[in-house]
């Protein structure tokens, strides 16, 4: 079972932690279930590097490894320190689990309706994971914008990056090493400045509530 | 010789139903840092309910009388025709899935008719909450078991077992997805805490259980008993089918035998487990929970179309 | 065998006038009208068995108009319908025999004039071979049935008489326009002429659709239902009876008929056979969950006749989809459950009237609420009921599951070998099958539990009496085909499954073998004989063992009720709102939409009688705020009040809808940046959706 066929079961693992990740109630288990989403995304660019021989996937799933497994959720763990126990960081989203549910199935189905009718040649035998990683743009457009907390929404925009990631990985993997390069400290860039915004507007709003930040609650 | 396999699992099903329902008493007891009653405490209670004096509730007719036997014999037939030991039917004219949930229905139809037959607005409610919880479970089961047609080719859970056993049912995790629905689907049709609705103790007093006393009462907790245990075996049978015999010769079913019982002791354990560490769910938020099944389960069905 | 149907029309009709004259010596013209009608049914009976296994029939005389031969067809299609309507005719007329002693008032003679010209008219209308005939035939089916729902005289059954009536014409004039259509590209109306052309697709689609929905007004199809639970309940219940298990079955008879035989040289499209399948899983879900809201035991029937007929559309789209898609043995399979239904639903459904009928008949009310404790008095009427719930709730080893089972078989199948979207629709198919078949188990555990078993909720259900042995003898007759279509099965099945195959003109799928039920293509089998006999065997020792315990240690009876230190009293007992208020906590959303969807039909009567100038005051479309019975389901919505108009300056109607226009749009800006996301990425996915479909 090697080859592009395991490629498409990680592509599957990839959309089920990610819906995990949506799902998740308090922000350190958001972060955890983060980083083994990264994992498999580590594990879907080796195996699309064994598959396609290309030597630039394994550099590119080794610095993701570092960057999206280790770097990025430990961030999120430390800014989750800072903002300390004063300010509640765990609010319930706005679409209940069923729904959220619903809603990421009808979004991978549609993706996949929508890729079938792309016809390239580097992107045959992984359909359905090129499938996947346009619906995870749709996925972690959905967390920004059922979460209620914004901290929360940091990690729709990290589902995002992910997702952008994985198409570029299988599109286009003989891509140089400076493109990884640069995919990686654009991602590390966002969320180290998101994560500083989140603090300061806990410190100075005490609300991390999107609904109440929005109106200028304090 | 599949004849005596599927007597055998009906009858081996049936014995060893309050056993199953005694572990998970000692599991309870142990996880309140209590001793606890012995394992072996529903056999002593159904003897003991067998040789009592039943009382027949005023108002209570024929419905009431069968009840209890249909309850228990349905569930036992539904236990003949799995494939526990085998990856094939024992009797494959019991073994389609149309079949076992449309059995699996009759004995819901005549227990929550009983409850209403018997007058007191405890029992009715406690049927009514039955009826219900079987409404919003089957849509999940029956697209868990859809998915798993599609994958394996056909309607049968023999050739279903026999399709997740050699590794050939076609979209993978798609079947891994619809194990995942099913589980819950299982669990919540298996009535255990957070979902035991239809009797719930402390809410309305047994529920359907307070009409009935003596032998009846024996048969009827027996074949509760049964009902979680057969609800466990479905979903062990068609999805953890590893070790079961390829074909009929003794050694290989009795091994088969054996790899069966590990399995679904190890589900109770799980299922124990969870069961004592949560309340009931407020009724009019059952809803929250089912849907979200079907929702995991809507998902299996999208990566089965999509080919996963 | 078209002779012997013939000669039992024109006994039905010579019967008819009979006991019209008769009508002053009441007991007469009863006895006239029942045994002529059971003579006139068994002869069709006999007549529509014999065509199933001959070839057709056709025979042509010359009409009164040029364009208007009298031609009729008797094919195996045909007789299956005729045998079935037959059966049902005669167990009416049995019941008809103690049944219509109630009706002395409302005048015998006419009741049975109406009722046999009603029987006549459905076998010609399954005869007629010409437009012109058929629309005839179809429009006295519709004015008969009509004055039979209307006999009581009372608001109530005018109301619903005046509904059936307009959305019968509705139906009638979408089939006329289907049949035009086709008579234009044809030249003449006879429809020989028909099967032998190949109409151009839009032609073709055109005429289906219409026939589709025209039929399926007649066949009580969402969203044209909503006449169902108005009219059945009004008129007597064998009446009822025959209109459901019968009536109803024209429109199904009609759709495969324009289907198969009449668009045959034409080849179908697999989106007919989409479109049937959809709004057959809607319908079935629907119907059943309205029917959970109702306590008028008639109604209850009638909804549950719409869940039916969408589980009878799941079967027959499978078999138009497997047609047109050139699959032969999944239009087979698909065919063979959608006529098997028919037979089951004709037998379990009218029984189930005629349960109602007695119920109605010794107590004097439907109103579930106030019922209660009829099985001690009334055994026979209740084992002939329970019968019938579990065969409609589709419990094995009954008739009911029998053809659920080929309809799963036949979805699953089809979802087998499809493509993406085509497997999407077969899993809500199946998903809504799965609902209606728990749904059903619900209600009828609700409609016997309350009616029947607990103890009386008032005089009325103290004083009931056992049915007379008539009414008893029709129903044990319809609960004997009951047991019978379900234990016999292998070998029914393979019999539908001929017929089945001489409608779609393929090779017979093998479908029994001895006493077992086979699926090839979902390699699947099931035999109804062989659970039946392991069911007895094995409940029967439970119960054995069970009374052999009871005798050795004894019983009690205890006349008093426990409730939990309470004594158990009247008001405590279970009703129908109760199942009912549960239900619609979990399904919410499919009672919101009722307004919509009954809301078609009212809002076409209104407009109807407006046009007509037929109402002044608030007369036949006024809501049911003053039924009292209606004070248990405020949410039932039988008609829209008609809104006076006021007079307005036009400067004022300008400036208030420029404010609602106004209002509407402000809604888009909510404020929340989320939303405004939600617009960029839906403009986006827009634009790049119209780039593909462009390119």
């Amino acid at each position: 079972m090697f080859g592009y066929p395991l490629v498409n079961v990680l592509g599957a693992c990839l959309i089920i932690t990610s819906m995990m990740v949506v799902l998740a109630r308090t922000g350190r288990a958001a972060a955890c279930l983060y980083s083994l989403q990264s994992l498999v995304l580590v594990g879907v660019l080796a195996s699309l590097g064994a598959v396609t021989g290309s030597g630039e996937l394994y550099t590119w799933s080794a610095t993701a490894f570092a960057t999206k497994v280790v770097l990025v959720p430990a961030i999120l763990l430390f800014t989750l320190k800072k903002i300390g126990g004063e300010v509640p960081v765990d609010l319930p989203p706005k679409l209940n689990p069923m729904k959220s549910v619903a809603l990421v199935a009808v979004e991978v189905f549609v993706c996949f309706v929508a890729v079938s009718g792309i016809d390239l040649p580097t992107a045959a035998a992984v359909k359905p994971t090129l499938a996947v990683s346009l619906a995870h743009f749709f996925i972690g457009l959905t967390c920004i914008v059922i979460q209620r907390s914004i901290f929360k929404q940091i990690f729709g925009y990290c589902l995002m990056e992910n997702g952008s990631h994985v198409t570029l990985a299988l599109l286009a993997p003989q891509a140089p090493e400076l493109v990884e390069i640069g995919v990686a400290t654009d991602a590390i860039f966002a969320v180290v400045i998101l994560a500083v915004l989140v603090a300061r507007m806990a410190r100075y709003a005490r609300t991390l509530n999107a609904d109440d930040l929005c109106e200028l609650k304090g | 010789m599949t004849i005596i396999i599927a007597i055998l699992q009906a009858v081996l099903l049936v014995a060893a139903a309050p056993l199953a329902s005694g572990v998970a008493r000692k599991i309870r007891a142990k996880m309140h840092s209590r001793t606890g009653t012995s394992v072996l405490q529903d056999y002593y209670d159904l003897a003991k309910l067998w040789r009592r004096c039943e009382v027949r509730e005023g108002g209570s007719g024929l419905v009431s009388r069968i009840a209890p036997p249909v309850f228990l014999g349905s569930f036992a037939l539904i236990a003949a025709g799995l494939p526990l030991a085998m990856q094939a039917c024992p009797i494959p004219l019991l073994g389609d899935i149309i079949t076992v949930l449309y059995l699996m229905a009759l004995p819901r139809f005549i227990f929550s008719l009983a409850a209403i037959d018997s007058a007191g607005s405890y029992t009715a409610i406690g049927g009514i909450r039955e009826l219900l919880v079987g409404v919003l479970v089957e849509p999940s089961l029956m697209l868990v078991l859809f998915v798993m047609a599609v994958a394996a080719g056909s309607t049968n859970l023999g050739i279903m077992t026999q399709a997740v056993g050699t590794l050939t049912a076609y979209p993978f995790v798609a079947v891994v997805v619809a194990g995942v629905a099913c589980a819950m689907a299982c669990y919540i049709e298996m009535g255990k805490l957070p979902f035991d609705l239809a009797e719930a103790e402390q809410e309305i007093q047994e529920g359907p259980l307070a009409a009935y006393s003596g032998p009846s009462l024996a048969m009827l907790k027996l074949g509760v008993s049964v009902k979680q245990l057969v609800v466990a075996s479905l979903f062990v049978a068609v999805f953890l089918p590893f070790g079961a015999a390829q074909a009929p010769d003794a050694g290989a079913v009795l091994i088969g035998f054996l790899l069966y019982a590990v399995k679904v002791t190890a589900v109770l354990l799980v299922a124990a487990v969870i069961e004592n560490s949560v309340m009931r769910v407020r009724y009019k938020y059952l809803g929250r929970y089912t849907w979200f099944v079907v929702g995991i389960a809507s998902l299996s069905l999208v990566f089965l179309v999509i080919g996963i | 065998m078209l002779q012997i149907i013939l000669l039992s029309l024109g006994l039905s009709c010579v019967t008819g006038m009979l006991s019209l004259a008769a009508s002053k010596a009441r007991p007469v013209s009863k006895v006239i009208a029942c045994a002529g009608g059971m003579g006139a049914a068994v002869l069709s009976f006999i007549g529509g068995v014999g065509a199933l296994f001959q070839t057709a029939t056709y025979v042509s005389w010359a009409g009164p108009l040029p364009f208007a031969n009298f031609t009729l067809l008797l094919n195996p299609l045909a007789g299956l319908f005729i045998a079935v309507i037959a059966a049902l005719a005669f167990a009416a007329w049995l019941y008809g025999l103690a049944y219509f002693d109630e009706y002395y008032e409302a005048g015998i003679g006419p009741i049975g004039f109406f009722m046999n010209l009603f029987i006549a008219s459905m076998n010609l209308v399954i005869l007629a071979d010409n437009a012109f005939w058929f629309l005839v035939f179809f429009e006295l089916m519709s004015l008969t049935s009509y004055m039979l729902v209307i006999v009581d005289q009372t608001e109530k059954s005018l109301r619903g008489g005046f509904l059936y009536l307009i959305m019968a014409h509705i139906g009638f004039l979408m089939i006329a326009l289907s049949f035009f259509s086709m008579a234009v590209c044809a030249g003449s109306l006879e429809f020989a002429a028909f099967r032998g052309l190949a109409f151009v697709p839009p032609v073709a689609t055109i005429a289906f659709v219409l026939a589709f929905f025209g039929f399926g007004a007649k066949a009580g199809v969402v969203p044209f239902h909503s006449w169902l639970p108005q009219a059945h309940p009004a008129a007597p219940s064998n009446v009822s009876a025959l209109m459901s298990g019968g009536m109803i079955k024209i429109g199904i008879f009609g759709i495969c008929k324009v289907c198969f035989d009449l668009l045959g040289a034409t080849g179908g499209e697999v989106s007919w056979g989409v479109l049937v399948i959809i709004i057959g899983a809607v319908s079935s879900v629907l119907g059943v969950v309205y029917a959970l809201g109702e306590h008028d035991l008639k109604s209850l029937l009638a909804y549950h006749s719409v869940e039916n007929i969408g589980i009878i559309l799941l079967g027959v789209g499978t078999g138009i989809f497997g047609w047109a898609a050139g699959l032969p043995w999944l239009a087979a399979i698909g065919l063979l459950a959608g006529l098997y239904h028919v037979v089951n639903h004709a037998m379990f459904k009218g029984l189930l009237f005629l349960g109602a009928g007695s119920v109605l008949h010794a107590t004097g009310t439907r109103n579930m609420e106030v019922l209660g404790g009829l099985a001690r008095v009334m055994p026979w009427t209740a084992v002939c009921f329970l019968i019938g719930s579990l065969a409609i709730s589709a419990i094995p080893p009954l008739n009911g599951f029998v053809s659920e089972w080929f309809t799963y078989q036949g979805l699953i199948g089809a979802a087998m070998g499809g493509d993406v979207f085509l497997r999407i629709v077969f899993a809500f198919a199946v998903v809504a099958l799965a609902i209606t078949g728990a749904l059903a188990v619900t209600c009828f555990v609700k409609a016997f539990g309350v009616t029947f078993l607990a103890r009386p909720r008032s005089k009325a259900a103290e004083r009931a009496h056992e049915a007379p042995v008539p009414m008893v003898a029709a129903m044990v007759m319809l609960t004997a085909a009951c047991i019978a279509l379900g234990l016999g099965a292998a070998w029914v099945a393979p019999q539908m499954s001929d017929l089945a195959a001489s409608v779609l003109a393929a090779p017979a799928l093998p479908v029994g073998e001895g006493a077992v039920l086979v699926s090839l293509d979902t390699v699947s089998v099931v035999s109804p004989l062989v659970i039946a006999v392991l069911m007895v065997a094995v409940i029967g020792g439970c119960t054995l063992a069970r009374n052999a315990a009871n005798r050795r240690a004894g019983i009690k009876d205890d006349p008093q009720t426990w409730a939990c230190g309470y004594a158990a009293d009247l008001s405590m007992e279970t009703l129908a709102s109760t199942v009912g208020a549960n239900v619609k906590g979990f399904m919410g959303p499919l009672y919101a939409i009722r307004r919509v969807v009954n809301g078609l039909g009212a809002v076409l009567a209104r407009m109807v009688s407006r046009g007509l100038s037929l109402e002044k005051e608030s007369g036949v479309c006024a809501p049911s705020n003053a039924d009292p019975d209606s004070r248990y389901d405020r949410d039932r919505v039988a008609g829209i009040a008609p809104a006076p108009a006021p007079t307005v300056p036009l400067s004022h109607s300008v400036l208030s809808i420029v404010s609602d226009l106004g209002a509407a749009f402000a809604r888009l800006e909510s404020g929340d940046f989320r939303t405004y996301i939600v617009y960029i990425v839906g403009a986006l996915v827009f634009f790049l959706a119209l780039i593909i479909l462009v390119r």
